[in-house]
């Protein structure tokens, strides 16, 4: 359905309410501020701002679940918690931490910085925006609402067969899991396509591919993992759906089925999965540690190449995750040695990171802190990856505690920090507010002990010999002071986040005035903080890497580098007025809406899954009959919006194409 | 903005490497059965003869990026006041290569070492004992076909112990009734998953005699952490004992409590699902599998290992309530405490 630049619904006059209303029963959206601004919102900074909000409350979710375990293995022959608990726990805590976390996190901040970064009005498809956010959101409360039932997956994130068919798993949990991924699994692959279309379509004029931001860079590559690995986890969950619900036989071994077949499809997406949720993060403190140390990033173009190379390596060494699975000799060694090199890029981004440190004039901010915490914490968790990429010593160390230790060190001392390094950095940007840094300082160092705490034992425990997913052990196994230890570090942990959310609280009265308050380097700093909804005044033009920095600063007679007295900035004195934006939408949240119901329907009642299938039929035709750009709202009160008497032509064309390549959606 | 001063702030970054070092040292202070660091056969030492210069390798890098991390803390941090920029280097093609390069060429070296062991440890043993291992939820079964060369005449079946002679090579044949579980005793060899439908060969050797502990590693379900097992590796002579008791039928019991206890194993349904060679010799055809019982008090552990068969009290407690272990396939009713000695006493004569 394409709305071609005619755009004869643009020119309807005031009385067509028929075609301005497609489904007569709503009034589209207006208000600007208020819940109902939110829930209806296509704006990216929103939508980012709620992925980021809705990944917190789930990180204290999943945090609470990973401190039962703690409590739970704290002492020898725990009972906290139940094996059936237990097993909640984990698979709960690894599914929450890795979908519904992480992920959604660095949807955040993809969604509002990207467009930033990039100099554009916004994503390419800022309806589409919102209906992954809402689809992620439902998806999330559908895996979670089995909970209410007491139906909780048990069988751990990677769901292995044959205990996850009905035979061994006769409960309803895992048809929540499987469906819940699936819907949220939605919502990343259309985030995918929306953020890789607005790197390559959106960039301002002037910024090329290497001028692009480093976040961006990285950023958009873990944005093509996810449109190719999303599609081989939901086959996965497809199978196991039809194998669950409707009798199939996909991975039912006494039918004939191999198992394996599973881990296979699982681990494709698995490893590269890993990468789509550090990558983001390395993009992060590759912007904050330059702007710290006042240099530029040391070798870009490098960084760049090693994010795309991890990218394209992160294919090639799933069956690693498999050593043990029974793989002939000659598998083994090709997987043992494309996983050895998959060493080389990401050491590559750590001594990079140390050349941008080196000879600089490094500022300790809680920003800084917590990158250069990254630095460090995601090298043991590298070099830890590359003692089992070894597979003999892999035979002994996976799926022990020695492995747990790893994907920790590289997802919570590297993903986590990353993100938490973004959060210090720009959340005076995001909210025209400031984090308090003393008190960022305490959570860094709380949380830079609890979590050494608690995953540092746990290298040793594996190596001891303690196998991970088990609900107990007993005495006498020499276990006893590395779990005690590595629990008071998870309390540890917990008690830093809280003191993060005081922070949070508290820097409601904490006004920054200054938009750049760090001296940064890229265009979201020339815009003012919070930015406004169409986010430059003036659209930018770009003609260097770290533009921003670049307007700032000049090299003097004296060779000396001058701030210059007024840089050139993207603010206007007087905003403009004939910049259109998509206008608010229902419809997202309503197409989001009935998924949940066909997920409930499918494992109840086929009624329950027919109303949700009409709900989203309903909606996705609403959404597509709607114009993305209300003609009655955005541009009141003004003459003929494609005039030209704004002086930057550039701002009207993008203003445009956004709402044309929104309606073609 | 607050800074912290200078030296609070390396003190907080010099915890890193100071704790983990204390945790290495306080790791070699433990007693641990299961420690995968300390082989106890020739399988388990190749493996750890490839870790331990890998490890080495990592901790010299590990000391060198710390150190540095730590150096340009220190070295680097921006004097108050100082409001001049650094130099702006914005990259050094050349040491960029160089640290591409070298360390590819490191991994390279660990990947010649590596590759030959991987086919080494997969090689099925000659002249190997060979044992068919099956698992299942939650414990472990061992058939032992006849071999002549190690002195076995009739198939011995076991559960959960496995016995196995010091200084031979050990074939293993596994495979799972049910879902994935895995092989693994720490100190005599990796682990292998146990994959329904597929039959993996592993292997084990012990250089002495001696008992080593292991458990299941791949997460099976409810009891996982309770699917436990053990090798018990005998020098020539204790080999030859136990496999001669092990051929031995036991004589059913004719008088007394135990005698009566014969008569309940039937009536309570045991025998539907235990063997007892010689005495209950088959069980009904949908039985789920259970332990075969023929020798059961010649061994230290019952139930995936988690329990003492020379604690009496724990083998009456099973009795009373099998599901004490959670996920436990066995259904016996409620039995009265005369029944349960009566069943002891019976299940006592099984040696």
């Amino acid at each position: 359905m394409a709305l071609t630049e005619e755009r004869p619904l643009l020119e309807l006059t005031a009385g067509d309410d028929e075609v301005r209303q497609p489904l007569g029963s709503f009034r589209r959206p207006t208000s600007t501020t208020g819940w109902r601004s939110w829930i209806t919102t296509v704006d990216h900074k929103r939508i980012g701002i709620l992925y980021g909000a809705t990944a917190l409350t789930f990180f204290a979710i999943g945090g609470l679940e990973a401190l039962l375990i703690r409590a739970q293995l704290a002492q020898p022959n725990g009972q906290v918690l139940s094996p059936e608990r237990y097993n909640q726990a984990f698979t709960m805590h690894g599914t929450t931490m890795v979908f519904l976390v992480i992920m959604p996190m660095l949807a955040a901040f993809a969604n509002y910085l990207i467009p930033l970064q990039i100099g554009a009005r916004d994503v390419a498809f800022p309806r589409l925006n919102a209906l992954s956010f809402w689809i992620f959101l439902f998806g999330g409360l559908f895996l979670y609402s089995g909970a209410v039932l007491d139906q909780i997956a048990d069988n751990g994130w990677f769901n292995y067969a044959p205990n996850s068919g009905v035979l061994y798993s006769p409960g309803h949990g895992i048809d929540f899991w499987t469906l819940g991924l699936q819907i949220a699994g939605i919502a990343s692959l259309l985030g995918a396509v929306n953020l890789i279309v607005t790197c390559i379509n959106m960039r301002a004029p002037g910024m090329t591919l290497m001028r692009m931001p480093i976040f961006t860079w990285m950023a958009l590559v873990a944005q093509f993992l996810l449109l190719f690995a999303i599609p081989v986890i939901t086959v996965a969950l497809f199978l196991l759906m039809f194998d669950r619900l409707f009798g199939g036989n996909f991975f039912v071994v006494q039918k004939g089925a191999d198992p394996l077949m599973w881990q296979h499809l699982f681990w494709i997406f698995g490893h590269p999965e890993v990468y789509i949720l550090v990558l983001p993060a390395f993009g992060i403190v590759s912007e904050v540690i330059p702007v710290f140390a006042r240099k530029p990033l040391f070798g870009y173009p490098f960084m760049v190449f090693s994010g795309i190379a991890i990218g394209f390596m992160g294919w090639g060494v799933w069956a690693h995750h498999m050593f043990a699975s029974g793989a002939g000799p000659v598998t083994v060694a090709a997987f043992s040695l494309s996983t050895m090199f998959i060493a080389v890029p990401t050491g590559v981004k750590i001594f990079n990171w140390i050349g941008t440190l080196w000879g600089g004039k490094l500022q300790f901010t809680t920003a800084m802190c917590f990158a250069i915490a990254l630095v460090s914490q995601f090298t043991i968790g590298g070099l830890s990856g590359v003692t089992h990429s070894i597979s003999p010593s892999d035979w002994q160390q996976t799926d022990t505690y020695y492995i747990v230790a790893h994907f920790h060190y590289v997802l919570f001392g590297g993903s986590v920090f990353g993100i938490f390094a973004g959060f210090y950095f720009w959340w005076p940007k995001v909210f025209g507010r400031c984090l308090d840094e003393k008190i960022g300082k305490i959570h860094f160092f709380t949380w830079l002990i609890g979590f050494n705490l608690t995953f540092g034992p746990m290298h040793v425990l594996g190596l001891q010999g303690q196998p991970r997913r088990t609900a107990t052990y007993a005495d006498g196994m020499g276990w006893n002071l590395m779990n005690l230890l590595s629990s008071i570090g998870a309390f540890t942990i917990g008690v830093g986040f809280l003191i993060f959310i005081f922070n949070v609280v508290k820097s409601r009265n904490n006004v920054v005035t200054d938009p750049d308050p760090w001296d940064a380097r890229t265009l979201e700093w020339a815009t003012s903080s919070p930015p406004p909804a169409h986010n430059f005044d003036i659209s930018p033009t770009v003609s260097s890497l770290d533009e921003w920095w670049h307007r700032k600063y000049e090299l003097g007679d004296d060779h000396k580098l001058h701030r210059r007295e007024h840089p050139e900035s993207f603010t206007a004195a007087t905003p403009p007025e004939n910049i259109h934006l998509p206008s608010p939408s229902y419809w997202p949240l309503i197409i989001a809406a009935g998924l949940p119901f066909i997920g409930w329907g499918l494992i109840y009642s086929y009624w329950l899954a027919g109303f949700g299938g009409l709900l989203t039929f309903v909606g996705i035709y609403g959404l597509v009959l709607e114009p993305s750009v209300d003609p009655d709202a955005g541009h009141h009160g003004h003459a003929d919006t494609h005039d030209t008497h704004e002086p930057e032509p550039a701002a009207v064309v993008a203003g445009a194409a956004e709402a044309e390549e929104d309606a073609d959606q | 903005m607050t800074r912290l001063p200078a030296a609070r702030r390396r003190k907080g970054l010099r915890l890193v490497p100071v704790l983990a070092l204390s945790l290495l040292l306080s790791a070699c202070a433990s007693n641990a059965p299961q420690d995968t660091l300390k082989p106890e056969g020739p399988y388990a030492r190749k493996i750890d003869h490839l870790f331990n210069p890998v490890f080495l390798i990592a901790v010299a890098v590990f000391c060198l990026v710390q150190g540095l991390v730590l150096f340009a803390i220190v070295k680097f941090r921006r004097r108050p006041g100082d409001e001049d920029f650094p130099e702006q280097l914005h990259g050094n093609t050349r040491l960029e290569l160089g640290w591409t390069i070298l360390p590819a060429i490191i991994l390279g070296a660990v990947g010649v070492f590596t590759v030959p062991v991987i086919f080494d440890l997969s090689e099925v043993p000659k002249n190997a004992l060979q044992v068919e291992v099956t698992g299942q939820k939650y414990w472990w079964s061992y058939t032992y076909q006849a071999q002549s060369k190690f002195g076995i005449s009739d198939p011995i079946i076991t559960a959960n112990e496995l016995h196995i002679p010091a200084g031979v090579p050990v074939a293993l044949k596994l495979d799972s009734k049910d879902v994935i579980h895995s092989f693994w005793a720490p100190r005599l060899n990796g682990k292998k998953d146990v994959v329904p439908g597929r039959v993996h060969d592993w292997k084990l050797e012990a250089d002495h005699p001696g008992v080593y502990s292991g458990q299941c590693a791949e997460f099976c379900g409810i009891s996982h952490a309770n699917m436990r097992l053990k090798v018990v590796a005998h020098d020539k002579a204790g080999w030859a004992d136990w496999v001669a008791h092990m051929q031995t039928k036991p004589t059913k019991p004719t008088s007394g409590l135990a005698a009566e206890g014969y008569d309940l194993f039937a009536q309570k349904g045991c025998s539907g699902c235990h063997q007892v060679d010689g005495e209950y010799q088959t069980v009904a055809a949908d039985s789920p599998s259970a332990p075969n019982l023929t020798h059961l008090f010649s061994r230290d552990c019952f139930a995936g290992c988690i329990y003492n068969l020379d604690d009496r009290n724990e083998v009456e407690a099973w009795l009373r309530n099998p599901q004490r272990k959670a996920g436990s396939l066995m259904r016996i009713g409620q039995l009265s405490e005369a029944e349960i000695d009566r069943l002891y006493a019976y299940l006592e004569t099984l040696k």
